[in-house]
């Protein structure tokens, strides 16, 4: 008998140890006393989701445990999140969007990931890399990353950390962009997009749940029925829907910087 | 719209633009620079609707370029939380961008 003795086995739990079971049919080439090898060929890839997100269907899930199964190839990557209407929609989602924590931001890093990405999955993807230091300050004091990570299917666990600061100057970049289409016309879609992005702030300054679920009610609050869809869709707006989209926006401002003026911030 | 009028829409549209782009680039917290570089995108694009359907003179792009830098820099003076190095780059951006229009 040669070298070329083998067989493929997952590994499973044991009392005390993890183990390999010899299939019975190898006994003859497989006896106790040999001198074995364990090589890994395949590491099984789990997936860690957010607590209230809905668990996804198994396309979707063999899509992300493909996907962080490429990036396990990476050694600079700590973890990768899934986030964004992928996760919560069932087809009209918009990119595939994926946050990589990595060691290295070499510029390469993030062109290398998307192309080993699209190889295998030609779709439309969003990547943002950041490094573990600056992840960890924004999820401090950082609304929208905090926002967007309210729903993510990650490949390590992941808890986002209690305490908040504020960050004046931070929030206020923040609010540039609101600000600017109180006079600047722009799609639809944006103007969505903002009022979401004040939703977010406002519920980050009260120190209130950031879920996708609880914000979606808010701005069917202040939207309603008819006009979100419009909206979401970035279909063209009616000169006095501008007006009163604009007027939610502005008094979301008139709130926010309210709060950022007062002591207690 | 008159051209004059058609130059100061312009220029307001590419210097509020232009103060997202450079502030994503300067402030280090703004990490998340790709995400809110699309702000930028966003106002670029309204910018280059309005540019588009006109044609510009050698004239009108000097115009357009002085008009552009003293309004970005009144724009970025103003806010006073994005980082000071956006004096620094204020003006390749300025060039960046009327290239991109082809308006140098």
């Amino acid at each position: 008998m040669g070298n070329t003795a083998k067989f493929v086995h997952k590994i499973s739990k044991g009392g005390r140890y993890m183990q390999v079971y010899v299939p019975k049919e190898k006994e003859q080439e497989f006896g106790v006393g040999d001198l074995v090898e364990v090589k890994l060929l395949e590491k099984r890839v789990k997936l860690y989701y957010s607590p209230n997100l809905p668990k996804l269907i198994e396309f979707k899930e063999q899509m992300i445990r493909s996907i962080f199964s490429i990036l396990a190839e990476f050694s600079d990557i700590q973890q990768v999140f899934i986030i964004g209407s992928f996760l919560v929609k069932h087809v009209d989602y918009n990119d595939i969007d994926i946050l990589v924590v990595s060691s290295s931001l070499d510029k390469n890093i993030e062109k290398n990931i998307y192309s080993e990405v699209t190889v295998k999955y030609p779709l439309r993807f969003h990547m943002l890399v950041i490094s573990p230091d600056k992840f960890n300050n924004l999820l401090h004091i950082c609304p929208v990353t905090r926002g967007m990570l309210s729903n993510y299917v990650s490949s390590k666990p992941f808890t986002p950390p209690s305490k908040i600061e504020i960050d004046k100057n931070h929030i206020l970049f923040l609010l540039m962009m609101p600000e600017d289409i109180l006079d600047v016309s722009v799609e639809s879609r944006v103007y969505y997009d903002n009022l979401r992005r004040l939703i977010v702030i406002e519920r980050f300054l009260k120190n209130k749940k950031l879920n996708f679920q609880d914000i979606d009610g808010e701005i069917n609050h202040l939207l309603g029925s008819s006009m979100r869809p419009i909206l979401e869709k970035n279909e063209l707006l009616a000169k006095e829907d501008v007006s009163s989209i604009r007027s939610k926006i502005q008094k979301k401002i008139f709130i926010i910087e309210r709060m950022l003026k007062d002591e207690q911030i | 719209m008159s051209k004059s009028k058609i130059i100061k829409e312009l220029t307001n549209l590419l210097a509020i633009a232009l103060r997202h782009r450079i502030g994503s680039k300067v402030n280090s917290k703004e990490v998340y620079a790709a995400k809110y570089a699309r702000d930028a995108d966003i106002l670029l694009r309204e910018a280059k609707k309005v540019a588009i359907n006109e044609h510009w003179s050698k004239n009108d792009k000097i115009k357009i370029k002085a008009l552009l830098n003293k309004k970005l820099k009144d724009e970025l003076a103003i806010r006073d939380f994005i980082d000071n190095k956006k004096f620094d780059i204020m003006e390749s951006e300025v060039e960046d961008v009327l290239n991109g229009l082809n308006l140098l």
